[in-house]
């Protein structure tokens, strides 16, 4: 291989070893998206390694009839604790953002990702939600709810620990959100000069679809979330029969995005399944664009089954067939993929190493959960095995020996890349074989299970139904050679750790552009410059065939984004935010009844006091640091800065928020479940409202303009007037909700518990948007902005007009109508 | 252990979904027919493909260097169009069985199913009990055979599932919600009902039992069932003392009335928040299926005494999450809040005992008799079966069934 860049000696090769303080600072101050990924990597394992402790507990209780190690509501907190934290904490981050923080600025050719200090916040924020979620433990116990918490059981009065959940999860939702929003801009931003979206490596197209289909769907979770939390709250409630609710519309919510999420967790990993057989056959893809174009089939077709989750609740037939089409229809696509696979493998000279093994592994196993699957979509089918254990075989057989066993194949794969050293090959093998026969052990049995009658989410079974004790042990044992291999793979990852840096720059052979920087990579990435052809989508071996040569750069003329403590600071506020909001004083707050505190609320609501100053702080002090520490000429590939392409894709997931709510709330009105009470808000107030924020919007216009044309004053004026009239807004609106929150009683009219969920959200959003215009009048009070520093004013601006717009829907919607 | 569980007890019930007597799982098997074979030879085909690839290419087996190709449009378009008819295909049946299963025929046999934590009650609405309310009873659902049984489900909490593999496919029960479900059977049996959709603590505890009776039993059952009164217990009986303790409690000690939860039919007692109790001398499951009394003897055998006592006691220790109240003035979970139990004497809950065991349908309308438990080997030799030991003592039986 000619192009090779010349072996770079690392430049953080420390002469003494750091303490593990200055380690945590440096990764808690970091704004590299390595260091990132290898958190989000980390944290990720973590979470496995507890989830899967938990399936382990899980399959003891089951292994044989009437056991009595875990019963009852205690099961039931296991079960969700594993689910939540496989799907929440390893399956959906470690490839979208482990490897995709990793490698998507390598291989786009690039130093870091569009929004690096978003990218510090996010990752924290991630672990945090974790976290939250922990503390839930010492705080009446783990949701018994199942990861889906339906409604109504999610509000039963003997559930626990369910508000926690919700807020963890919306709290995981936003930093989700930032960093499919940060890629998104990534890619189309700043890809290496001459890179054109499709010569762009197959890993990144997949990280882009999902980081579209979260963007587009996540608002359904968080919908979902956020109403049951209200209703466990305030008892602010959409889906509650007894006043016209409809319960399965949480479902609905829920569906919306939990079925995209299953391809969140599975196109990060195609994508790195097609990476590995391509370099490892020594070949290109066979058929780049159909692959590329499959994975968009599968983002817009999978937007279209979420139904099928729900069939067995007898929604009208016509619903079912459209939605069964679609979920019959999403197999080609995902066939598409695995055939690609083959047809790349077809014909090379293939490495037979660990990631072949994993990728040949997934190949076979999600063929027969994908054939599964199409069974499943096979509605009088479905109706006898949904929530049996077919299904959860079936979804293990595509998610943990399916798509978990490519995360597997990325991580051995590009293990060398990342620490500079190689997985042991014996142990891998070892760890592979276990996988793959603990997981037909485990599964397969389930299969049988579920034809032979055995519902899903059973602590227990009685002695003598057919088969039943024999399979579930078999089962088990199955989930023992699991954790067998488990202990395996950690046994690899220590040792390896121990080894000496070995791995050259490119150790597969691979031909695509993270396999020019060194292994491990430095800060920068890179210390040269590509060549600008790009003929393919593997860069390396059409260069190496034209004759093209990297160009040598000094990295002390690179500049990176200082390292910043804030980002980290303002994710801490969101933390202790989201426990005060958790266990805070206003658990069953009723107009009527009043507070009901205890002593632990009256703690949690201090924290919640506390969070605040800690979030504005963290956030003003952030906005008022400056990026990089000199100066430095942004390079973006289109007209709009990074700000602006950010904030333009994380609007994307603020109107799907939206459209989740207002579609539910809609359909109730229409429907006749929610009529308006006879004594409603004012259309006047509203009036006047609008017209505050239409002037805000045209205010806020103007002043981006003055500053373009250097008025800093006019500038600075233009922001303050905005800020006066959402604050004005905001006044008028609490004046307005405490009258009609006095006038009737919103647990029991479902029009007004919808009124002050939509509108209360969007109020919710005057306030976040109303801080984001602060932070530029911040900035621009102190002096932050110049020639290069355009502060956070083409973001902020954006996300105020956003709320303006949605503003008029809602006038539209709750007040007109 | 695997060894002693595979050489253990025979199978006491089979569930499948492949059990041909009803006419809803023939239509699915056809349905099946035609996707099992597809999917056999996509199976076949792909992991062949596969392995072949893998095989012939492997570097040690293939060394030349690999063709550098980018595809093949002409194949990726027919790797396209085959799997799109082959679903189309699919879909086109599934619509056809659909079609076929999912109307309701106006003539069939109507059935309502109410889940509840964690509970069944079923009842008859086109049949009037000459005591006043549909003819209705708790856990155990009796359908005729070789017909097309309607049930009109629906919950009273949260959302429950009902799902007798045997008879047909689930549905869910959602509350505040009425959806009709088509079940049948063709073959005379007991079989076994789960809740399929997580329900809280007792969500494995909430099964039933479908009785499938021929037209001629059925009716018979039915016909005394709606004749039926609960039997006057004779004076100063044990039953007699029971069933003053069921109807009004023992204020004395906070010991709350059973009545006031619980429908006796023809007696005062209608309570609607637990299951319905009119036949409990006649059925042979206890919470829900969690216990299950087949042997000779049933009520009366020292075991089924023993438990029934237990669940009379303390219900919430031996099922999870029951929401019933404890006699022995233990703390339970009623909305949320613990609160404490009243309090009756061992002699008082088997009085109490006594009265339920007594509340039985005449003996030829009893829907047991001679019907055989369908998938049960031990049947054949009448062995008494043990299927849950008695809560107090797991160690002295043989199967483990306990909860503490």
């Amino acid at each position: 291989m000619t192009i090779q860049a010349p072996q770079q000696i690392p430049s953080h090769a420390p002469s003494a070893r750091p303490s593990a303080w200055e380690i945590l600072k440096d990764y808690m101050m970091t704004t590299d998206h390595k260091k990132i990924g290898t958190l989000y990597i980390l944290t990720s394992l973590i979470g496995f390694a507890i989830a899967g402790f938990l399936a382990v507990a899980i399959r003891i209780q089951l292994a044989v009839p009437d056991n009595t190690f875990l019963i009852g509501n205690t099961y039931n907190q296991v079960l969700t604790l594993h689910a939540a934290l496989m799907i929440f904490f390893f399956l959906i981050p470690i490839g979208l953002f482990g490897f995709g923080n990793w490698f998507l600025p390598l291989q786009l050719g690039v130093r870091d990702v569009a929004l690096p200090r978003i990218n510090t916040f996010a990752v924290w924020l991630f672990i945090f939600s974790l976290i939250l979620v922990i503390t839930g433990l010492a705080n009446g116990g783990a949701p018994g709810v199942g990861w889906t918490f339906y409604y109504p059981l999610s509000v039963d009065a003997n559930q626990t620990g369910v508000a926690v959940l919700m807020v963890a999860l919306i709290l995981n939702g936003i930093a989700s959100l930032l960093g499919s929003a940060n890629f998104a801009a990534t890619i189309v931003n700043m890809r290496a000069p001459g890179m054109s979206l499709w010569k762009m490596p197959i890993f990144v197209w997949s990280i882009f679809a999902t980081s579209i289909l979260q963007l587009i769907s996540l608002g359904g979770l968080t919908a979902a979330a956020l109403v049951t939390f209200l209703e466990l709250k305030l008892g602010l409630s959409m889906f509650n029969p007894g006043i016209g609710g409809v319960p399965v519309m949480f479902q609905q919510f829920f569906w919306f995005y939990s079925h995209p999420a299953v391809y969140v967790m599975l196109l990060p990993y195609l994508g790195i399944g097609a990476e590995v057989a391509s370099t490892m056959a020594r070949k290109p893809l066979f058929g780049y664009r159909v692959m590329v174009y499959s994975l968009l089939g599968i983002v817009l077709v999978s937007l279209l089954v979420w139904v099928h989750h729900m069939f067995a609740v007898g929604l009208p037939e016509s619903w079912q067939i459209a939605f069964m089409i679609a979920t019959l229809i999403v197999a080609v696509p995902t066939g598409v993929k695995i055939f690609n696979l083959i047809g790349t493998l077809y014909g090379g000279r293939i490495i037979m190493k660990t990631p072949t093994y994993w990728l040949v592994g997934f190949i076979f196993n999600f063929l027969i959960g994908g054939i599964t699957g199409v069974a499943l979509g096979m509605i009088p089918f479905d109706y006898q095995v949904t929530m049996s254990y077919f299904v959860v075989a079936h979804f293990h057989n595509v998610m943990m020996f399916g798509t978990a066993f490519l995360a597997m194949a990325g991580l051995y794969y590009w293990w060398p890349k990342m620490t500079g050293r190689f997985m042991d090959e014996k142990l891998g093998m070892w760890h592979f074989w276990l996988f793959m026969v603990g997981s037909w052990m485990t599964f397969l049995p389930q299969y049988i299970l579920g034809l032979l009658g055995m519902p899903r989410r059973y602590y227990t079974y009685p002695a003598g139904n057919f088969a039943w004790s024999e399979l579930n042990f078999i089962s088990t044992l199955g989930a023992l050679t699991l954790l067998a291999g488990g202990a395996v793979w950690w046994w690899n990852i220590y040792i390896t750790a121990k080894k000496p840096v070995t791995a050259s720059n490119n150790p597969w052979g691979g031909f695509t552009l993270e396999w020019t920087s060194s292994s491990p990579p430095a800060a920068y990435n890179f210390a040269h410059e590509f060549p600008t052809t790009f003929p393919t989508e593997r860069p390396l071996y059409d260069w190496e065939k034209n004759g093209d040569t990297l160009t040598p750069v000094d990295p002390k003329t690179i500049h990176l984004p200082q390292d910043s403590i804030w980002p980290f600071v303002t994710a801490v506020g969101m933390l202790l935010m989201g426990y005060g909001l958790s266990f805070g004083w206003f658990t069953n707050y009723t107009p009527a009844g009043g507070l009901n505190a205890t002593s632990g609320h009256v703690f949690a609501s201090l924290v919640l006091y506390l969070s605040i100053p800690v979030f504005l702080w963290g956030l003003f002090k952030w906005a008022g640091t400056r990026e990089y520490a000199v100066p430095v000429a942004h390079h973006h590939l289109t007209k709009y800065d990074n700000g602006f392409m950010g904030m333009a894709w994380f609007i994307i997931s603020e109107i799907g928020l939206f459209g989740v709510l207002i579609a539910g709330y809609v359909y109730l009105r229409v429907s006749g479940h929610a009529d308006p009470p006879a004594l409603r808000p004012n259309v006047w107030l509203a009036a006047l409202n609008t017209l505050i924020l239409v002037s805000s919007s045209f205010v806020l216009h103007r002043a981006e303009q003055d500053n373009h044309h250097g008025k800093l004053t006019r500038f600075r004026l233009g922001l303050f007037i905005t800020l006066l009239l959402g604050m004005a807004f905001m006044l008028f609106q609490v004046y307005e909700f405490s009258l009609f929150g006095a006038e009737s009683d919103w647990k029991q009219n479902l029009w007004q518990a919808c009124f002050f969920i939509i509108v209360g959200l969007h109020g919710l959003h005057i306030l976040i948007g109303g801080i984001g215009v602060a932070l530029p009048y911040y900035q621009a009070m102190t002096g932050k902005m110049d020639k290069y520093n355009h502060g956070s004013i083409t973001p902020a601006s954006m996300y105020w007009h956003l709320v303006d717009v949605v503003w008029l829907l809602i006038v539209a919607i709750f007040y007109a109508w | 252990m695997g060894a002693a569980l595979l050489s253990g007890c025979g199978s006491r019930q089979l569930l499948s979904i492949g059990d041909l007597s009803s006419g809803y799982n023939r239509e699915v098997a056809f349905m099946s027919i035609f996707a099992v074979a597809l999917s056999i030879i996509i199976f076949v085909g792909v992991s062949y493909a596969l392995f072949f690839t893998v095989n012939k290419f492997r570097e040690d087996k293939h060394s030349d260097a690999p063709a550098q190709f980018h595809g093949n449009n002409r194949l990726e378009v027919v790797l396209v169009v085959v799997p799109v008819i082959i679903v189309m295909f699919l879909a086109i049946l599934t619509v056809r069985s659909m079609a076929i299963l999912n109307p309701t025929p106006a003539e069939a046999t109507k059935i309502d199913v109410l889940g509840r934590q964690f509970w069944w009650n079923f009842s008859y609405p086109e049949t009037k009990a000459d005591a006043g309310g549909n003819v209705t009873n708790g856990n155990e659902i009796i359908m005729p055979t070789k017909q097309q049984v309607a049930l009109t489900i629906t919950s009273g909490d949260v959302i429950h599932g009902f799902w007798a593999p045997n008879i047909g496919g689930q549905r869910a029960a959602m509350p505040a919600t009425l959806k009709t479900w088509n079940v049948d059977t063709d073959r005379t049996g007991v079989y076994q009902g789960n809740c399929s959709q997580l329900c809280g603590g007792s969500h494995a505890n909430m099964r039933y039992k479908v009785i499938a009776l021929d037209q001629e039993r059925y009716d018979t059952f039915l016909a005394a069932a709606k004749a039926y009164r609960a039997p006057e217990p004779a004076a100063d009986s044990a039953e007699a003392r029971g069933y003053a303790i069921f109807l009004k409690g023992k204020p004395a000690t906070g010991a709350l009335a059973c009545a006031a939860c619980h429908r006796v039919q023809g007696t005062p007692a209608a309570g609607a928040a637990g299951p319905d109790l009119s036949f409990f001398g006649t059925r042979r499951t206890l919470g829900a299926g969690k216990w299950e009394f087949m042997e000779e003897g049933h009520w009366e055998t020292p075991r089924a005494r023993e438990i029934l006592h237990e669940w009379l006691k303390h219900s919430p220790k031996v099922k999870p999450g029951s929401l019933m109240p404890t006699y022995d003035g233990s703390e339970y979970l009623a909305n949320g809040k613990t609160v404490k139990g009243g309090v009756l004497t061992d002699a008082e809950l088997d009085d109490v005992a006594a009265y339920l065991r007594s509340l039985k349908l005449p003996e030829e309308a009893d829907y047991w008799n001679d019907t055989p438990v369908y998938g049960s080997s031990d049947a054949a030799d009448k062995t008494p079966s043990q299927t849950a030991a008695v809560p107090k003592t797991p160690a002295s039986s043989s199967a483990p069934g306990g909860n503490q």
